[in-house]
């Protein structure tokens, strides 16, 4: 009996040892060579992992000192922020991840994240050449966390196919939005199923809110107050745009109500959908699909073509003041024109600087993703940023389901839009 | 006269011939009688196919484009055979590394649970030591507590062993279970001690009593143990997905998680992978089916 008890503990320490033996493998920070290994948490998922893998790669072959391991950090972007909370609070941050721009304010919370604001604006950076709306996103209560990651905006993707069958041209890129509920119902053909638009009301309320704003800024409104204390967004401007889409759903039935924010692109690339709000991620699945479409700015109130913008980020993480200087200098690097006209390339992504529309491989860009010229032509329609504040996404649900309450005839456009905006003044009252 | 018809001349050989052929003729119709469905099966048969249909739309899906996929009204049948699903998945992803991970961290974790549920749900049943009841429902108690709510200790733990991004960190938080040690030890609480009794006059130690006459005849039970632990170490997403970051030592089902963007998803890849991903589940299913349905229901005869 002792010789099996002495057997087992026996076998159990050496599959320790066994288990001990096989790691250590993943481990990051500064060699006996001096070399430093930063971790690159991408959250790109194929082919575009392969685009941004290529990149690390490059960038090491060219930089002795510094080894970027790229990996898409586990999984896609939404279920990336538990694996980076979890890794901040037990203090193994990576040293850059991509973060949604909506969590850069509950990110910058940590304590963990960096402050670029005295460097960014030395020559080196060229900082004005980012999009204001990611210069916004990326420093959360003015602390610049890292670098701009991506951008994108919303516009009109419509079908020609169904336009024409219905006698509709095709939208001028100076419309407004009574040109657009006019084309919408037009187009709505009930004895085929086809709706003129959608909008979703369920599933992330983000979704449902973000497709408000532009109507909201472009008829002079604000989302919040300046010092984020107070819910703007049930002012006139607002009541008449979200009015605008409520007639438009109880009134023209030109509006698909989407319960699950998942249904616009598979009702429009069957043919049941003859415009939808969205962005350049649409790109490559409209193509493939083989739908005959094209893309047109939104409409404006009074000339404002003003849209919104969702961008990224690419958040460096304090792991030492070496790994956050590599961390710079690698981001710095990749996000360079060159680079990033690179990466728009392979991923199909929008260019995040504006002088990256000036160099000469764009046109190779604009071949590879036809539809996309106009997406990016739209960014500088995308003035303004979302507020970036740890409690901006029960705010956004506040709104979200107000929106979706008016949509759906429940409540008075204004009605719904007060009692959204006292949920949220609620929500900004309490301690983040 | 051949010997043949001399025989079926003898009147009592013939009519012996006659009722074989007869006997042979009624089991050849209650044979056949025997693959008519019954009244039972008018039920199970379409059930069976309601239980399989989403199997089956699942492999007809990985053979689609993504514009298939999407289609409104649903598309049943491929339009033709698309394999860029497949070849997403076994060309351009680390497929081939998550599946061996997968089958590394499925196979040490039945393994594991094997022998020491089976020791511990053993000890608990059979050896009565102080406190011993109070353990088991501590041990118990901890199937309560959420994984959510542990996760960070766990992965401090696993960090400060250097098991994260390792296999190591998924293998060890499942070589044993309090739900595996309990149903050992219900096994083991109705299994007669008469048995165990006999071994022991004859000589046997008590691990020889355990490993030679317990354990063979305690199959059912662990063959159970076997599936629930290989099927949940298979499927487990939450836990290999906080502690592992390079795509090499990914599971499979954190593998599959990748072709999922932020707005665009590889339908046509997920449903490729998760194809590929179910076969050993169900070859698991179909090879331990007999024992698993034997170990339930004994369990509920209790």
């Amino acid at each position: 009996m002792k010789r099996t008890a002495l057997v087992a503990t026996a076998a159990t320490a050496a599959f320790t040892l066994a288990l001990a033996a096989c790691s250590g493998s993943g481990s990051s920070g500064n060699n006996s060579s001096g070399k430093i290994t930063l971790q690159f948490w991408t959250a790109q998922t194929p082919p575009t992992s392969q685009v941004i893998n290529k990149l690390a790669a490059a960038f090491n072959a060219t930089h002795k000192n510094i080894v970027v391991q790229a990996s898409s950090g586990g999984t896609s972007t939404g279920d990336l922020l538990p694996k980076v909370t979890t890794a901040i609070a037990a203090g193994t941050a990576p040293d850059i991840a991509y973060i949604y721009g909506s969590y850069a304010a509950n990110i910058a919370q940590s304590g963990k994240t960096v402050n670029l604001a005295n460097i960014i604006h030395t020559p080196g950076y060229n900082w004005n050449d980012f999009y204001p709306a990611s210069q916004q996103i990326v420093s959360p209560g003015g602390k610049v966390i890292g670098f701009p990651a991506l951008i994108d905006n919303l516009s009109v993707i419509y079908n020609k196919k169904l336009f024409a069958a219905a006698g509709v041209p095709d939208p001028s890129p100076n419309w407004t939005w009574n040109d657009f509920r006019n084309v919408a119902k037009k187009v709505t053909n009930p004895a085929k199923h086809i709706y003129g638009v959608n909008y979703p009301i369920g599933g992330d309320l983000l979704d449902t809110s973000w497709r408000f704003f532009p109507g909201l800024w472009q008829g002079g409104g604000q989302i919040l107050s300046s010092n984020n204390k107070q819910a703007l967004f049930n002012s006139p401007a607002g009541i008449a745009n979200l009015t605008l889409w409520q007639q438009m759903a109880t009134v023209d039935h030109s509006v698909y109500l989407d319960p699950t924010a998942s249904k616009a692109e598979p009702l429009f690339t069957s043919g049941h959908l003859a415009m939808f709000v969205s962005g350049p991620w649409e790109v490559p699945t409209l193509n493939q699909a083989k739908v005959d479409w094209a893309d047109v700015q939104l409409p404006a109130v009074t000339n404002n073509h003003q849209t919104v913008s969702g961008p990224d980020n690419w958040v460096i993480f304090n792991n030492g003041s070496a790994r956050v200087a590599a961390s710079i200098k690698f981001l710095e690097w990749l996000t360079a024109p060159k680079q990033e006209l690179t990466w728009a390339i392979g991923s199909g992504s929008l260019p995040i600087r504006p002088s990256i529309l000036k160099l000469p491989g764009y046109q190779t860009y604009l071949k590879k993703w036809p539809g996309i010229g106009p997406m990016a032509a739209n960014l500088v329609n995308a003035k303004e940023a979302m507020p970036t504040l740890p409690q901006w996404p029960r705010v956004v649900d506040a709104l979200g389901n107000g929106i979706a309450s008016a949509l759906l005839g429940k409540a008075a456009p204004k009605a719904a839009l007060d009692q959204a905006a006292q949920q949220a003044d609620a929500v900004l009252r309490a301690p983040a | 006269m051949t010997g043949e018809q001399a025989l079926l001349a003898v009147p009592d050989m013939a009519l012996h011939r006659a009722r074989i052929a007869e006997a042979e003729r009624r089991m050849r119709r209650s044979g056949w009688r025997r693959h008519l469905p019954q009244r039972g099966h008018l039920v199970l048969m379409p059930l069976s196919i309601i239980m399989v249909l989403p199997f089956v739309w699942m492999v007809l899906t990985s053979f689609m484009t993504n514009s298939e996929i999407n289609r409104i009204p649903p598309t049943i049948l491929p339009h033709h055979l698309y394999t860029g699903g497949y070849s997403m998945v076994l060309a351009s992803s680390d497929f081939p590394y998550w599946f061996l991970n997968s089958l590394i961290v499925s196979g040490a974790a039945v393994l594991a649970q094997l022998v020491l549920c089976s020791l511990a749900g053993y000890a608990f049943a059979r050896i009565h030591f102080r406190g011993s009841s109070v353990m088991l429902i501590l041990l118990l108690a901890t199937a309560l507590i959420p994984f959510q709510l542990t996760v960070i200790p766990t992965f401090l733990i696993f960090h400060y062993l250097g098991l994260i991004n390792t296999l190591g960190a998924l293998i060890v938080p499942q070589l044993t279970s309090a739900l595996g040690i309990y149903l050992m030890y219900s096994f083991f609480q109705s299994f007669p001690r008469e048995l165990e009794e006999a071994g022991r006059i004859d000589g046997c130690s008590r691990l020889q009593v355990f490993w030679k006459i317990v354990l063979p005849l305690a199959r059912p039970a662990l063959a159970a143990l076997g599936i629930i632990t290989f099927i949940y170490a298979w499927n487990d997403l939450f836990w290999p997905l906080i502690a592992i970051t390079s795509s090499r030592t990914f599971t499979v089902q954190v593998g599959l998680t990748t072709f999922q963007g932020e707005h665009v998803t590889q339908w046509s890849a997920i449903m490729a992978g998760t194809a590929l991903t179910t076969v050993p589940v169900l070859l698991v299913f179909l090879v331990g089916q007999r024992r698993f349905v034997q170990a339930i229901t004994g369990a509920v005869k209790g």
